[in-house]
């Protein structure tokens, strides 16, 4: 995957660098072309991104925040930026070889710099500030946003309460994570009403529920061979249901 | 070969360049030309002579072609990157043609088009078609027009051209440096007369032959060299079991002066490893060797080459030794490390044989951690034979007095004593078994038996030892004295031409009661043998590899132990191998060794993610996954609640590389820091294992300055040597003591570290063994610190003695 990498050496003075997993007998700079016109592609997915987020009306400061992140994932979907034809149709689709386009569109934010050399300063609002530079390569907004989108929006927020905080508890927790618990989650949580539910998703109470899926599904050691992935969905409903139902019982007695 | 740069002029006279490069006497591109859709479905294997296919494919392997290396298309990417094409604005087109005329006389012409989208011509022109569009223009539906005005190839070969060649490589042609290029890279080929290259200007009328270099001229380590030209010839230098070093010539000419661009990788100047008479790598005088060996002034003098014998050469070509651009070697693979040391070895010889070592210093105090390494790689040696070899299992049976517990009294016998033995050698052999015992705290042994020569019958053979009493004073053959009360150890050998390919113990105590320890009562481990693998990069497993895996178990209560286990692997989305299948350990009497039993044994195959599924192989699992460091997970439920399940776990690298130099368990690091003697410490950069001592550590700095007082690293060494083995056992111990998962325990019993005594070898396994159990159970502190303390002092002894040997 060839991409570019901006800096800025001094205050408006724009340069790039490119960055690639392909091999290069020449170096990285031979895929120059390649990268100049994916760098124009993630310009027009910036540009959407930007839009469709500045129309986000929520109720809650919290809400807005989880929807403008769940967005933030669905527009990388709906641009087909993965899928562009200025990338190899399997090399740069690896899930490994994407952490050099999580560092390019976070640098381009950063510097709302477009591949014309042209400064866009509202691309800075895409990314909360706080979170410019991720600590572990996981936490990106990009990656979380791409993750957090593979459930639908009203689907995503039944299972985290509109919580953003809940979303990171879960997706630090390995097999947990899979697509297949979010779900298992929603249907579970469906199963109790409304006010039940706004309970439930307090942020101490999630984590809870985080802590307790991740001790029955553990990332290594024992028990950590058959994975969420590896249930059939009614099964796995019905297991995280057994699990999760005594902590919800006692978290709503209290 | 010879390379043409013709010029050309557009429809408004404007001019562009061709590049033809025509190779002939060769084959040609033979096979017929597969559409992609059959080259998925072929999986992208092709047969030896598939040569067109080969050419339009993109990451392909040859079924019979372990000769001639091709480059996964590097060599496309290199002629397609040269070619600039007319292309809309702000785009970036390239292109290539190729034609091919074959002995049987047919004539073909492809061409090839990359981004957007990368094309090729389906199906390609044929015969007359291809030679009408070859002596004219060539256009296609873009709008695209060359003027290709060429005489089609008239004797075999095959042909590539470069349409609109790029500024970059019309400068390369026309100032030399393409022919400076070509001489560096394949001057050995021509001087043996197997290449001709020419490269023809015909803009110019210049032409070229490539030469060999003048100081190579006349192959001066074969006559006499030129006076004032030092050269000297190594040949013959095993650097491998079996893999050899053809030759390393190296030359010194006061007058040669410098060939190399200042700043980039070393080319001429330097010691030229060549492969398949083909430049690959440079050693480079400056940044290679040091200055003792080759002195500042001396290096632009400096010139060297190595080729390898054809075993060597071969296994060379692996992608776990050479980038598939052929630029360079790997240097973590061990082959390409052993490779470079005897380069060393043999530029500090010429050195040494031609006065530069005069004013070298006293050799410097060692900053580095070679004994470390030393050691590691040594223990890495356990195990990995240097070529595949064949699988021996041996296993001893017999029935005690009291089948729960190995306790025997004097007078009482040892019933059924059996020795089985499997081998995969599919041709019928003679094996010899021997039984011994040795008692635990004295060493002494007393041989037990010998069986007559045993015949293999369809891979297996038995020797039945019958009854075995133990006497006060043995006269019967199926008596034996012990001499002293206490454990004994029974082990069984098996040797085939003089050579023990494998054995079995199982303990007993003579007239006491096994002692009160409390291991786990469940332990397992992971067993992986890639069958692909030869000498190089064994931890690399590459697609389509036939991985064997087995699952072992062993049970160390007395009773049968009946349960279920699960497995998968895989990164992100991990694939599950087995679901709850049962499995049944028979019991160890109490005192004696659990021996493994498999729980399961397949085969994986690993297949790329994005690849269309295979038809299911009845022989194998095939797992799709994703290059990188995946995990095999397995767990072990016993039926009985009340004994903890145990989840062993195997690292297996997909398709890359390990990371650490080696592949070595871990690296020391000298830290600033007062911590303890040393300490593990995860590098979070790389995941890498560090082993961390202090600088300022009492004896390590009491020692180092004894160092510097005799000019030697001894006492660091020594020092070295003792942490390294403490790591090493606390890194092969502690998954068994924390979750009983002794994969990196067994592994080690899987053979002998060179140098060493096997005997002396079972010896350190029987004590590590021993503290894998201690770990587990409810020895006090005193007892556990004295077991660690014998096994480190074990280690180290070996480690020396096999040192002193080699």
């Amino acid at each position: 995957m060839p991409v570019l990498l901006w800096s800025e050496s001094e205050p408006g003075k724009f340069s790039s660098r490119v960055q690639t997993t392909r091999r290069s007998r020449f170096g990285a700079e031979e895929h120059r072309p390649i990268a100049v016109a994916f760098d124009r592609e993630i310009d027009e997915m910036l540009d959407t991104a930007y839009d469709r987020l500045s129309r986000v009306q929520t109720t809650t400061k919290a809400e807005n925040e989880f929807v403008r992140r769940w967005m933030l994932g669905r527009v990388q979907v709906d641009s087909n930026l993965l899928g562009s034809a200025n990338l190899d149709p399997v090399e740069d689709k690896r899930a490994s070889n994407r952490q050099i386009l999580w560092e390019a569109l976070r640098t381009k934010c950063r510097l709302g710099i477009r591949v014309d050399g042209t400064v866009e300063q509202h691309w800075k609002d895409l990314i909360p500030s706080g979170e410019l530079v991720p600590k572990r390569p996981e936490h990106d907004v990009f990656r979380r946003g791409l993750w957090l989108q593979e459930q639908d929006l009203p689907d995503a927020q039944i299972t985290f309460g509109s919580s953003l905080s809940n979303a990171n508890e879960l997706h630090r927790r390995g097999p947990s994570s899979h697509i297949k618990m979010r779900q298992a989650l929603r249907d579970w949580l469906l199963t109790y009403t409304e006010h039940d539910r706004a309970t439930l998703t307090k942020t101490k109470n999630f984590e809870t529920f985080a802590k307790t899926l991740a001790k029955r599904w553990p990332g290594r050691g024992l028990g950590s061979a058959k994975q969420p992935v590896h249930y059939p969905q009614n099964e796995l409903n019905e297991e995280v249901r057994r699990v999760l139902e005594p902590v919800a019982r006692s978290v709503l007695e209290d | 070969m010879e390379y043409h740069l013709l010029e050309r002029r557009d429809a408004d006279d404007k001019p562009y360049y061709l590049l033809t490069v025509t190779d002939s006497g060769t084959y040609g591109l033979r096979g017929p030309a597969l559409s992609q859709a059959e080259l998925n479905q072929r999986g992208y294997e092709l047969e030896g002579d598939e040569n067109w296919a080969a050419f339009e494919g993109q990451g392909f392997t040859k079924k019979s072609d372990d000769s001639a290396r091709g480059s996964r298309g590097q060599g496309k990417s290199a002629f397609l990157y040269h070619s600039l094409p007319p292309a809309a604005p702000g785009r970036r087109r390239m292109m290539m043609l190729y034609d091919s005329l074959l002995a049987d006389g047919l004539y073909r012409l492809g061409v090839r088009n990359a981004n957007p989208a990368d094309t090729i011509q389906a199906p390609p022109w044929e015969n007359g078609a291809a030679r009408e569009i070859i002596r004219g223009h060539f256009t296609d539906s873009t709008g695209i027009d060359i003027d290709l005005s060429l005489e089609p190839l008239s004797e075999v070969g095959t042909r590539v051209i470069v349409p609109y060649l790029s500024d970059e490589a019309v400068t390369a042609i026309k100032n030399g440096e393409l022919a400076q290029w070509l001489q560096r890279c394949w001057w050995r080929a021509i001087q043996t007369g197997d290449l001709e290259i020419t490269v023809v200007d015909e803009t110019t009328g210049r032409n070229e032959p490539i030469s060999v270099p003048e100081w190579w001229e006349n192959e001066p380590w074969v006559s006499a060299p030129p006076t004032g030209v030092d050269v000297r010839a190594f040949e013959d230098i095993e650097v491998w079991d079996g893999l050899r070093i053809k030759r390393i010539v190296l030359l010194y000419d006061e007058k040669l002066g410098s060939t190399d661009a200042e700043g980039d990788d070393a080319q001429f100047e330097g010691v030229q490893l060549l492969r398949g008479q083909q430049w690959i790598v440079t050693m480079g005088s400056r940044q290679q060797f040091s200055i003792d060996d080759i002195p500042r002034d001396r290096r632009p003098g400096f010139r060297g080459f190595v080729e390898f014998d054809q075993t060597l050469d071969k296994e060379l070509r692996g992608d776990e030794v050479e980038t598939p651009q052929h630029h360079r070697f790997i240097r973590r693979n061990r082959l390409v490390q052993a490779i470079y040391r005897s380069v060393e070895h043999a530029v500090e010889k010429f050195a040494a044989e031609i006065g530069w070592h005069e004013r070298r210093p006293a050799p410097p105090r060692n900053q580095g951690p070679g004994i470390t390494e030393d050691v590691l790689r040594w223990l890495s040696a356990t195990g990995n034979e240097p070529s595949p070899s064949a699988r021996w299992d041996c296993q001893l049976s017999l029935s005690l007095p009291d089948p729960k517990v190995a306790r025997v009294d004097l007078g009482q016998s040892l019933e059924n004593v059996r020795v089985h033995v499997q081998s995969s050698i599919p041709v019928p052999i003679n094996v010899t078994v021997s039984l011994e015992a040795r008692h635990s705290e004295t060493d002494v042994i007393v041989p037990v038996g010998q069986a007559e020569p045993l015949s293999f019958m369809q891979g297996a053979a038995e020797w039945d030892a019958g009854a075995i009493q133990i006497a006060r004073n043995a006269r019967r053959p199926d008596q034996i004295e012990l001499p002293a009360n206490g454990k004994w150890t029974f082990t069984a050998r098996v040797f085939q031409e003089g050579q023990m390919k494998a054995r079995a113990s199982r303990s007993i105590y003579l007239n006491e009661d096994p002692p009160e320890v409390d291991p786990h009562p469940l332990t397992a481990s992971i067993s992986v043998e890639n069958r692909h693998r030869s000498v190089s990069g064994r931890e690399r497993i590459n697609y389509g590899e036939r991985v064997a895996v087995q699952i072992n178990a062993r049970n160390n209560t007395p009773d049968l132990m009946p349960g279920t286990f699960r497995a998968s692997v895989g990164g992100v989305e991990p694939m599950l191998v087995q679901d709850g299948r049962p499995f049944s350990l028979r019991g160890t009497p109490k005192g004696d060794a659990a021996d493994r039993q498999a729980v399961w044994a397949g085969e994986i195959i690993f297949r790329p993610i994005d690849e269309l599924p295979l038809p299911d192989d009845a022989s194998a699992t095939v797992i799709q996954v994703e290059p990188g460091r995946h995990r095999l997970n397995a767990d072990l439920y016993p039926n009985d609640e009340d004994i903890t399940g145990v989840a062993p776990s195997y690292q297996l690298l997909i398709e890359i590389d390990p990371t650490t130099d080696d592949g070595l368990p871990f690296r020391p690091q000298e830290v600033d820091e007062p911590i303890s003697q040393w300490q593990f410490h995860v590098d979070q950069e790389t995941g890498d294992l560090l082993v961390l001592f202090p600088s300022e550590y009492a004896t390590l700095r009491k020692l180092s300055s004894l160092d510097e007082e005799t000019g030697s690293s001894d006492g660091r060494d020594a020092f070295l040597l003792e942490i390294t083995c403490e790591a090493y056992i606390t890194w092969a111990l502690e998954p068994a003591w924390q979750e009983g998962d002794c994969t990196r325990l067994d592994a080690l019993h899987q053979g002998v570290p060179p140098g060493v005594d096997s005997m002396e070898w079972e010896g350190f396994l029987n004590s590590m063994d021993q503290l894998a159990s201690a770990g587990g159970g409810e020895l006090l502190f005193p007892e556990i610190s004295r077991q660690f303390r014998g096994c480190s002092a074990r280690l180290m002894r070996l480690y020396e003695s096999s040192h002193r040997r080699n």
